[in-house]
């Protein structure tokens, strides 16, 4: 049945009764005729105008959308010809912090309803009759029902539809229910059967993290209990980097579980490849201590290839100066006791894009290492410094290396946790927000009992910080880097006005419109999903990706079974939170492999800091 | 002594009426022309415009994604 949109009136043109008093019949219906063809006329070109200002309104709709568009691709070729290709903007363990894409455009909704009724359809609906006034009935009927849903009823094939998808979704819900009671109970012989296939896979993974070094003798809890001497030197870089934001940020949202966690997990139960597999800065220490020269020499060559490319890093540079500084004390010689010794600080240059995950580790720890008593006189022999760190057992128990360490390597730490010393200012010239942070934490807890234990023993005298003078020009892109990070740091801490601090707040500032406008997109799109959520009812798409979603689950479940059943044995121990949250959600083989890939990358970081230490020290 | 009618009284308004009934048709018939020209038109018009339409809201959800891949995007919490 044809659906009749307009009319021309009137139809019938020549039908007429004729008064008997006419005279002239013939005339009289041609006249008539002739009026009412003048009728049709004015009808039709009533409608014509009606169609003619509909097609203006949709076609000025497009164009102006079409300008918009071409705008937005205008400034979209202007970024683009902007874009660094050899700048890495996210890296592999950050890309899974990154929010989700999702579009601002809506899914046209309820297109035949009253809103988008077009206007002749709308006069054609008014000339209708209106129902009867049924809903005068509902105060007598008990069961609460619509009355006029009974005379008519325009929602009742979306409830029909409606209804058969919430059927489906349930029994898609039951299935997957079913399906994981059974994998519950098939799982103790799985579990008893993967770690066999698994053992060659992790071997393959570590080899490709860590190379040779790892394998060897190396003892986990000798790390531990030594990496808590040197790494607080290392926290305390990190948190002039960029801890005190992301840390903060993570311990209190929702990383400070997962960081506990973790610490036990690091401190307790660590196998050397599970480590290899999963904990990236502190797989490097390791490496990083049993670099033995030679294997320096060779990757001095590898180091300057990356020295030439410093300007597309600067941010590694800018962060290596502390770690540098240890290492050169590494290389001076400390490198042979090291392989059991104590990892050094995780590899600063990694941890501008790295995880934030990590960082939110370093964060819960850094605090307890800053609160924890000061350091004692420090011996400045190697010995003395090696021997304490085979002792320690957990982290908490250990204030006697941290004394060491602060006061040994404690020149760089200190220079961080006090007034500022040349670094800082060093890091503050090139406008990254977070070195100011640190203190603040710094001073905050540890300062007051620091100072005065320092300055009766006070350290042998530092190198002094290396100040790269090529790193500075790089400064805008350092801070281009870190700039969600530095906002959130410079939210978050109020710093200790160091100098500089005018041109920092004018970065940060800087950095911080910079950030709105970037995220306007993303923060539109989160406004619009606000806006949809509360008409649910109606909201066919919204029904459509539910059904959708527990079909893949369903689906998608099967398959994931195999591989989480495999993957399990390898996240059990020293799986860090966020990553728990990826891994679920992910594939797994890809998360592996990202760790894998940064861990190498960091590998080559370390080397690099040492040989540029060697250098400097030479 | 009614004699017969004229002929010519009796023909003249009915070829009249023909006439007439001619030209009321002319019109008609170019009505209908006119109103299936309108009918034409506003189909092939709305059929390109939704054609039209829906690449724009391919472009637009394009551009879009670009978009949101130069920019720096949030991190979660």
């Amino acid at each position: 049945m044809p659906f009749v949109h307009r009319i021309v009136d009137p139809i019938h043109v020549s039908r007429l009764q004729v008064g008997k008093t006419v005279t002239d019949e013939l005339e009289c219906v041609t006249n008539n005729s002739l009026a009412n063809i003048i009728r049709q006329l004015s009808s039709l070109s009533h409608h014509a105008e009606d169609m003619f200002a509909d097609l203006y309104n949709e076609t000025k709709m497009i164009f102006k959308r079409a300008t918009e568009l071409n705008s937005r691709v205008e400034h979209l070729r202007v970024e683009v010809t902007q874009l660094n290709p050899t700048e890495e903007e996210v890296s592999l363990q950050n890309i899974h912090l990154r929010k989700p894409y999702q579009s601002s455009k809506l899914h046209d909704q309820q297109v035949v309803a009253r809103i988008t009724i077009p206007k002749a359809i709308q006069d054609l609906y008014n000339k209708c009759e209106r129902p009867p006034a049924l809903d005068k009935l509902n105060s007598y009927r008990e069961d609460g029902k619509d009355c006029m849903k009974f005379y008519t009823d325009p929602s009742y094939f979306f409830e029909l539809w409606y209804s058969q998808i919430q059927s489906d979704i349930s029994k898609k819900r039951k299935e997957l229910k079913e399906k994981r009671v059974k994998k519950d109970r098939t799982r103790p012989n799985r579990t008893d059967v993967t770690p066999k296939k698994i053992e060659t896979k992790r071997e393959k993974y570590a080899a490709m993290a860590l190379g040779e070094e790892l394998r060897p003798g190396y003892q986990v809890p000798d790390i531990r209990t030594g990496g808590n001497k040197p790494i607080p030197q290392g926290y305390t870089q990190h948190n002039t980097d960029m801890l005190p934001g992301d840390a903060h940020r993570h311990s209190v949202k929702n990383g400070a579980q997962h960081s506990r966690q973790d610490m036990q997990n690091h401190v307790s139960g660590n196998h050397i490849d599970k480590r290899g597999a999963q904990n990236g800065p502190y797989n490097v220490h390791p490496d990083y201590q049993s670099t033995t020269p030679e294997q320096n020499y060779q990757q001095q060559a590898q180091m300057q290839q990356q020295r030439q490319s410093q300007k597309m890093s600067p941010a590694q540079n800018q962060n290596y100066s502390p770690g540098t500084r240890q290492s050169q004390k590494l290389a001076l010689g400390q490198t042979v006791n090291r392989p059991n010794a104590a990892p050094p600080p995780p590899p600063p240059g990694a941890m501008d894009n790295m995880s934030y995950m990590q960082r939110a580790d370093r964060g819960s720890l850094s605090p307890q290492r800053d609160s924890m008593p000061p350091p004692p006189p420090p011996p400045l022999n190697v010995d003395q410094y090696g021997s304490p760190q085979h002792q320690g057992g957990m982290m908490n128990q250990m204030p006697p290396h941290m004394q060491y360490q602060q006061t040994q390597h404690g020149s760089p730490g200190m220079d961080l946790g006090y007034p500022p010393p040349p670094p800082p200012p060093l890091d503050n010239s090139m406008g990254t927000p977070p070195p100011p942070s640190p203190p603040p934490i710094l001073n905050n807890k540890s300062p007051p009992h620091a100072y005065p234990n320092t300055s009766p023993a006070p350290p042998p005298p530092p190198p002094p910080p290396p100040p790269p003078g090529p790193m500075q020009p790089d400064a805008i892109s350092v801070s281009s880097d870190n700039s969600t990070q530095s906002s959130l740091a410079s939210s978050n801490v109020e710093p200790t006005p160091p100098p500089q601090q005018k041109q920092i707040v004018t970065a940060r500032s800087a950095l911080l419109d910079e950030i709105r406008l970037g995220n306007k997109g993303l923060r539109k799109t989160e406004e619009r999903k606000r806006d949809t959520t509360p008409r649910d009812r109606f909201d066919v798409h919204a029904v459509m990706t539910k059904a959708f979603d527990m079909r893949r689950k369903a689906m998608e479940d099967k398959r994931s079974v195999r591989e989480r059943s495999d993957f399990k044995y390898l996240m059990s121990n020293s799986r860090t939170g966020n990553h728990s949250n990826v891994l679920l959600q992910n594939s797994i083989t890809s998360v592996i492999s990202a760790d894998c890939d940064t861990n190498v990358k960091r590998v080559f970081k370390v080397h690099k800091t040492v040989t540029d230490n060697v250098t400097l020290t030479s | 002594m009614s004699g017969p009618p004229q002929p010519n009284s009796i023909q003249k308004p009915i070829q009249q009426d023909w006439a007439n009934r001619e030209y009321v048709e002319v019109i008609t018939c170019s009505i209908k022309k006119i109103s299936d020209f309108l009918n034409s038109f506003d189909t092939s018009c709305r059929s390109r415009l939704a054609t039209l339409n829906e690449k724009l809201t391919q472009l637009e959800r394009r551009v879009e994604y670009i978009e949101a891949r130069i920019v720096k995007g949030q991190t979660l919490d």
